[in-house]
């Protein structure tokens, strides 16, 4: 299982022989060998040069960047290793041909809906009021089959969503993460910034997953394409948000892992400051690295190895073998 | 796919291994690339005959020889559990190599078990693959991946077990 890196301290990152070699501010020198790693997430001041970009191509090593308030600016994506002009073929189909894009966009909404109750089912087990809003959630679940556009979709999605972020309060009763209302670029309130923070590092996985299969990161199907560099992660980020993003922010606020004083306030937003992106960052691993019984493989796998089996079940539906039924939480 | 896309020795080998493995190669969509087995397998490749000096050579950008020697074809595999495949995959080098006017024999190696095996292109070798030459040909003319009922005992070993068994729904809790 390959691993990610995340820098979150300054320094110069480079290729030394054969491996990857970090030298911090202050001097100190870490190696990371490269055939662990699976990509690299840059939070610091990173400095680095071609020759690395030519080693990290030469060995399929996306790279992440974000900036100093933690969005997400771009990312290295090296040349495709892994490319199917067939498959291609069939992706561009899918989005040009107005009823198969739905049909798919429909799907990413579902799994995405059937997602967010299930978290909020999960508290409902533990004695929380959240059953008005898993209910609400299942009414707009009701109307997806008669959207029309990918726009109607995208709307419903959002009621869902407005919904679901309503539980947040009744879930955590903790005046010091009050959820108010979801606000983002900047974040008003320290549980949006967890919220905007988790949803980066799932954006990026699904990219860095997505590398490592044969599909195109541009052409998204319920996030359009052509307006983003990259769109097919944010349809596949949407199934695995609740279970993935979400249940890491309640988990972290509830256990009290993180507190007020982890968060700092800049030009009219708030952010997590060094100790607690370092602990939202462990958390987050955490949760990426456990794992479940998966009934086919009849094996353990973890969250990270479900996103990458969601974009096979993406290639299967694109070669039209089979429908994509998307990951959905039991548990 | 490219429908002129030349039959490749893995193709014949991962036909006579699994039919499916061998579509989705056909079509480009390879798993090898994260696959620890490969990387084994690869591993075995680099470290054995390392001083041979006609190693890994290109016949007409399809046909990839592991090395040659005195002109006799030799194929270098990490372990013997698809002997019979091996058989072919090298049985289709030989047979491409006298389209082009070339008549020799190859040699099977399997450096982990200290073993290596003679391969002759013999008539009856030749029309046994002939006929998986054709069912390669049908194969690729399908326009979906053969489908397999149920997991099977080579999946476990498999570099596209995770793409062919990704589903998960079917078992409701």
């Amino acid at each position: 299982m390959k691993k990610s890196l995340y820098l979150t301290s300054s320094g110069t990152l480079s290729r030394d022989q054969n491996t990857l070699l970090l030298e911090l501010e202050t001097g100190e020198k870490r190696y990371f060998p490269i055939e662990q790693i699976g990509d690299i997430h840059c939070f610091g001041e990173a400095s680095l040069n071609k020759r690395l970009l030519e080693y990290l191509t030469q060995q399929g090593v996306p790279v992440h960047f974000y900036n100093y308030y933690e969005y997400y600016l771009g990312s290295y994506y090296p040349r495709e290793h892994n490319s199917s002009g067939f498959l291609t073929l069939k992706q561009a189909e899918h989005y040009l041909d107005e009823s198969k894009r739905l049909d798919l966009a429909r799907r990413f909404v579902r799994g995405a809906l059937q997602n967010l109750q299930q978290v909020l089912r999960y508290y409902a087990h533990r004695e929380k009021p959240v059953h008005p809003m898993i209910e609400g959630i299942a009414q707009v679940e009701a109307q997806l089959d008669n959207a029309a556009s990918v726009e109607t979709l995208m709307q419903l999605e959002g009621q869902a969503r407005e919904m679901y972020y309503s539980a947040f309060d009744p879930v955590l009763q903790n005046p010091d993460f009050a959820f108010e209302s979801r606000s983002r670029r900047p974040p008003a309130n320290r549980l949006n910034a967890l919220i905007s923070f988790g949803n980066s590092l799932m954006y990026t996985l699904a990219l860095s997953e997505i590398y490592r299969t044969h599909l195109d990161p541009r052409i998204g199907f319920l996030h359009a394409t052509n307006y983003r560099r990259f769109s097919l992660n944010l349809d596949v980020a949407e199934v695995f948000k609740p279970v993935l993003v979400d249940r890491t922010v309640l988990t972290l606020v509830g256990l009290r892992q993180i507190q007020p004083e982890h968060f700092g306030e800049e030009l009219g937003g708030v952010y997590l400051n060094d100790e607690g992106r370092k602990r939202f960052i462990q958390a987050w691993e955490e949760r990426l690295q456990s794992t479940f019984q998966h009934r086919k493989l009849k094996r353990n796998v973890s969250y990270r190895t479900a996103v990458r089996l969601d974009l096979y079940k993406i290639e299967k539906h694109l070669i039209g073998e089979k429908p994509y039924e998307p990951f959905r939480a039991y548990w | 796919m490219n429908p002129s896309d030349p039959i490749t020795g893995t193709h014949i080998h991962y036909f006579l291994v699994c039919p499916r493995k061998c579509w989705l190669s056909l079509h480009h969509l390879h798993q090898e690339a994260d696959s620890d087995l490969v990387e084994l397998g690869r591993l075995t490749h680099e470290r054995t005959f390392a001083r041979q000096q006609m190693r890994e050579v290109d016949v007409d950008g399809f046909l990839r020889i592991d090395f040659t020697s005195e002109g006799i074809v030799h194929e270098i595999k990490h372990g013997q559990s698809e002997e019979q495949a091996h058989r072919m995959q090298l049985a289709y080098y030989l047979y491409q190599l006298r389209l082009r006017g070339v008549q020799t024999h190859g040699v099977l190696h399997y450096p982990n078990q200290r073993r290596k095996e003679r391969v002759e292109l013999t008539p009856e070798l030749e029309a046994e693959l002939q006929q998986v030459i054709q069912q390669v040909e049908a194969l690729r003319q399908q326009p979906l991946p053969p489908q397999v009922p149920r997991p099977m005992r080579i999946c476990r070993s498999c570099a596209y077990e995770e793409f062919c068994w990704s589903d998960d729904e079917e078992v409701e809790q």
